[in-house]
């Protein structure tokens, strides 16, 4: 999977989930943080607006930035 | 007609030349028997078992795995008249177009056949299986996901529906309790099947042409076995005999919420366009409701995690708009050269060695799901239809859980059809490559093995087969 770095994510929805994390440290191994959950390279020229969206990834949920 | 052969030895059985002997009388060997038969063929049916199920015929069926968790081989298969089709589920569904065209991964997954030359046999193999041949018509290109529709049979066990048609076919021999325990013959050609009984009684059974029907993993040991004893003496030696053999692993990939109106089905896949473009093989996604009380425990999760969603969702649900679900899939394996049935050292009652069957999923199975459930994921979050919570080994990269269903049952590959003797151990008719009248029938000629499960292409291709004895 394509991890994409945390400086690339948006920043609203960086701030949620800063926040969110700090309010649960004990889950915190268990979270991950990537806007790149899909292999973008490999399916680009399958579906090119895939680019233009931001997944969000919290205790193994795969989530839409507006979902928070 | 059909004789126990434990109770009787008669020679008027063994003295004469049947057109056709078929051994192992499934799914295959059944169907494939009375196709043969109505078109005026005399067929020899050797069946190891009896008309019920038996620990001393069963017993035969023991081996051991190396590789990943498996279940035992003397569960995972039957040993008597119906074989496997005794403890099958009826799910019924053909190969796709896809499944013929996956020279994208290489000579070894090339089929010597197109999906029309299977595909002609579906109505009549339908009809066999007692189920309507409606699958989907239209194999969508511009879309990444389609609707992917299963039949389910009642099911038909062979044994059971066909047993009185046998007694009272004339044309049909069904031997029972006859375990193969060797071939007799010359310059190539198989002149007799040797047979011995539980109560020890032997006999050859003498046919024109041959065809081993004894199931997905006893059809490679079998030849192994004679290959063994007799190599080259009635085919090529040198044939990738029991490799590239496979099974469709099942496993949870994790829990989801659905929106019912946007995600009416419960079988999903990648369209045959996205999986070659992606160059994965295909994997079939199985949407399964969960119960009230688990969705909810579901959407209380997300309003801790995303609270605007979680709101949304506790609000459809009690507009019964959403449910919770598992989120299962079985996929297709890469055919490999190291998945194969071999022979161990341990010799079962008849003195054919048992089976050490090598499995494994490899990394290519883990692409395949990976890269099928991003596709899923995203074509959900695109029409808002639903969100998935992916397994921790998915999302670790770690182990497949020990403790979930593995796989399907489905014994396949391993005496592989192909144009070419370097990759398959059959030609495009099923012949043995070298051998001038021996044939497998069965899952186990499957070239590469598609998605889903494989009665009904078992039955296609016997159906097949049968056509090209009765011209030949």
């Amino acid at each position: 999977m394509g991890n994409v770095s945390l400086t690339e994510y948006p920043m609203s929805g960086q701030q949620r989930l800063g926040q969110l994390l700090k309010s649960d440290k004990t889950r915190m191994g268990r979270r991950r943080l990537l806007t790149g959950l899909l292999s973008l390279s490999a399916i680009a020229a399958l579906m090119p607006a895939l680019r233009r969206q931001r997944r969000v990834q919290v205790q193994g949920w795969i989530l839409l930035d507006s979902d928070f | 007609m059909i004789f126990d052969f434990n109770q009787t030895n008669p020679s008027t059985v063994f003295d004469r030349e049947f057109d056709v002997v078929v051994v192992g009388a499934g799914a295959a060997g059944i169907t494939l028997a009375l196709a043969l038969s109505e078109k005026g063929r005399s067929v020899a049916l050797v069946e190891a078992g009896g008309l019920e199920y038996s620990d001393e015929s069963q017993e035969q069926y023991k081996g051991s795995v190396v590789g990943d968790p498996y279940f035992d081989l003397d569960v995972a298969r039957l040993r008597f008249l119906g074989g496997s089709t005794n403890h099958w589920g009826g799910w019924s569904r053909t190969f796709e177009p896809v499944d013929f065209e996956r020279g994208y991964l290489g000579k070894a997954c090339e089929w010597p056949l197109s999906f029309i030359d299977v595909d002609r046999y579906k109505a009549q193999a339908c009809q066999i299986l007692e189920i309507p041949s409606k699958f989907e018509t239209a194999y969508p290109t511009r879309s990444e996901i389609k609707r992917v529709i299963f039949q389910f049979s009642p099911p038909v066990l062979f044994g059971q529906k066909y047993q009185d048609t046998l007694e009272r076919r004339d044309s049909v021999t069904l031997i029972l309790n006859a375990n193969m325990t060797d071939l007799v013959g010359e310059n190539r050609t198989v002149e007799a099947v040797r047979i011995e009984s539980y109560s020890g009684h032997h006999a050859l059974v003498r046919g024109k042409r041959v065809v081993l029907a004894m199931g997905g993993i006893e059809n490679s040991r079998y030849l192994l076995w004679i290959n063994a004893q007799k190599s080259g003496h009635f085919f090529d030696p040198s044939l990738p005999l029991g490799a590239y053999w496979m099974e469709h692993p099942h496993f949870m990939l994790g829990d989801a919420i659905i929106d019912r109106s946007k995600v009416p089905h419960p079988f999903y896949a990648l369209t045959g366009h996205a999986q070659k473009q992606l160059r994965i093989l295909g994997c079939g996604f199985r949407i399964q409701p969960l119960d009230s009380i688990a969705t909810k425990a579901l959407i209380e999760e997300l309003l801790r995690i995303a609270p605007a969603l979680g709101k949304r969702l506790a609000s459809q649900t009690e507009q019964d708009l959403i449910f919770g679900a598992r989120f299962r899939a079985a996929w297709e394996q890469f055919p490999s050269i190291e998945n194969a049935v071999t022979l161990s050292r341990e010799l079962d009652r008849f003195g054919v060695p048992r089976v050490a069957l090598h499995w494994r999923k490899a990394p290519y199975d883990r692409e395949t799901i990976v890269k099928s459930i991003e596709v899923f994921n995203d074509w959900l979050l695109r029409k808002d239809a639903g969100r998935i919570r992916m397994s921790d080994w998915l999302l670790n990269n770690s182990a497949y859980p020990a403790n979930d269903e593995l796989a399907g049952y489905h014994h396949m590959g391993g005496t592989r059809m192909h144009r070419s003797p370097r990759y398959g151990v059959v030609d495009r008719n099923s012949q043995v490559f070298g051998s001038k009248n021996l044939y497998v029938a069965g899952s186990s000629v499957f070239t590469t093995g598609g998605h889903n499960n494989p009665t009904l292409p078992i039955v296609q291709l016997s159906l097949r087969l049968a056509d090209h004895l009765r011209r030949d």
